[in-house]
């Protein structure tokens, strides 16, 4: 499954907090997309840590891993790790976060400290097919979604969050729901549709 | 030879079609411009004893000469009304080449249903016919085909083409006055160019796409 090595983003250690889960569901028949589901703060003032730095690969023209899910605030390390001096440029004109590495070649590594959420491609102006997908969430609460539908955001602390989805390729509308979390776990069950 | 500088001379004398004297004609030429200071591939001894440059290959570069599905559009400041044109989508004829939409345009989709997908994300049910409310890149897909049915970028105006770099554009039938010309293209930072248009002239003007206007990072 694609969402896999993102977890290498995830925090290793969770602290205490309750546990936000539940089921996506599709209208019909179906697979399931590949997804995420993520919380969004909507306490006045929240503010919670910030992962360690994430790593890009770029051997062989390809960035790995793709998609990355992280956290605003982080940085992602590019690093240039091919074999050969073959030289990169990674940019992004994605409007969440607009940047140019400028060239440089192995081994070295260049960063991103990203500052805003939403989606992030990845391209390098040299290589034809050498592109790449990053998602920054607003704060570390997120979880993959599995095949069958279930999710599970463990260490949530207190207050009022907005629970919501993003799909790698998009086939529903995202979800969006209110909840508020407390001393007890809690289910939101997100019904995936099309209008 | 011969007959190629016969050809290219033929070309180069064959008199534009006349402007309407109210109207103005502006030609494009879009420019796909590499990072400053890059190294060619195929000339860079890193990648010498490599199979993987070339064509389909690993290592395939972005050819800036001939860079195809670039996005020009032209923005006069006198507001144009919009054609009243359709576009047919036929589910059974999967076809990935880029095309443009003016917007408020009529979408006619054949063969099942389809739903669209933006740049941003959002996705909506396509009707056997509809005038989607959107802009910008959209993908057509339909639920049996993981790869879109169709790609089209839907512009404010109906004066907008796709094409190569280098290849010029012709755009008659404009408003004279101010106006703009846009590029957008799927992977790299579109550019746009301010053009004054005089009735019954011809203008010409680049607009280029590259990283080079990118902000830096480190």
């Amino acid at each position: 499954m694609v969402l896999l090595p993102c977890l290498a983003a995830a925090p290793a250690s969770q602290p205490a907090g309750v546990t936000v889960s539940g089921k996506v569901s599709l209208p019909g028949e179906g697979t399931m997309p590949e997804m995420i589901v993520y919380l969004e703060s909507t306490s006045p003032g929240a503010q919670f840590d910030v992962p360690a730095d994430a790593e890009i690969s770029q051997k062989g023209a390809r960035f790995a891993p793709s998609p990355l899910v992280i956290c605003v605030g982080q940085t992602v390390i590019f690093k240039n790790d091919e074999a050969r001096p073959i030289e990169h440029n990674v940019f992004s004109r994605s409007p969440t976060q607009q940047f140019d590495l400028g060239l440089y070649r192995p081994p070295e590594g260049r960063s991103v400290t990203f500052t805003s959420p939403g989606l992030v491609r990845l391209y390098c102006s040299i290589h034809r097919y050498m592109d790449g997908i990053i998602y920054v969430c607003p704060n570390r609460f997120w979880a993959n979604v599995e095949k069958d539908g279930s999710y599970a955001i463990e260490g949530v602390p207190p207050g009022q969050w907005r629970v919501r989805t993003w799909q790698i390729q998009p086939r529903y509308e995202e979800q969006d729901v209110a909840v508020r979390t407390g001393d007890a776990p809690v289910t939101v069950n997100l019904p995936l549709t099309r209008k | 030879v011969l007959w190629v500088v016969l050809l290219n001379g033929c070309a180069g004398t064959t008199p534009e079609p006349p402007i309407a004297p109210d109207r103005a004609r502006l030609i494009v030429t879009p420019k796909a411009e590499p990072k400053q200071g890059w190294r060619d591939p195929k000339t860079d001894s890193a990648y010498t004893g490599t199979a993987q440059i070339g064509q389909g290959k690993q290592f395939e570069t972005v050819d800036y000469e001939s860079l195809d599905e670039i996005v020009v559009w032209v923005e006069p400041a006198i507001p144009v009304p919009q054609e009243l044109t359709e576009i047919t989508i036929d589910l059974a004829r999967p076809d990935a080449t880029l095309r443009v939409a003016p917007a408020g345009v009529v979408w006619f989709v054949k063969g099942g249903s389809a739903y669209l997908r933006t740049e941003d994300g959002r996705v909506m049910n396509l009707a056997s016919s509809s005038r989607p409310t959107v802009h910008g890149y959209v993908e057509v897909m339909a639920e049996s085909n993981p790869d879109p049915v169709a790609r089209l970028y839907v512009t404010a105006t109906r004066f907008a083409q796709v094409g190569q770099a280098n290849q010029k554009m012709v755009f008659d039938g404009l408003p004279p006055g101010a106006a703009k010309a846009v590029a957008w293209h799927p992977r790299l930072p579109g550019g746009q160019t301010s053009v004054e248009l005089e009735a019954g002239k011809s203008t010409s003007a680049t607009v280029t796409v590259g990283v080079n206007s990118l902000p830096k990072a480190r």
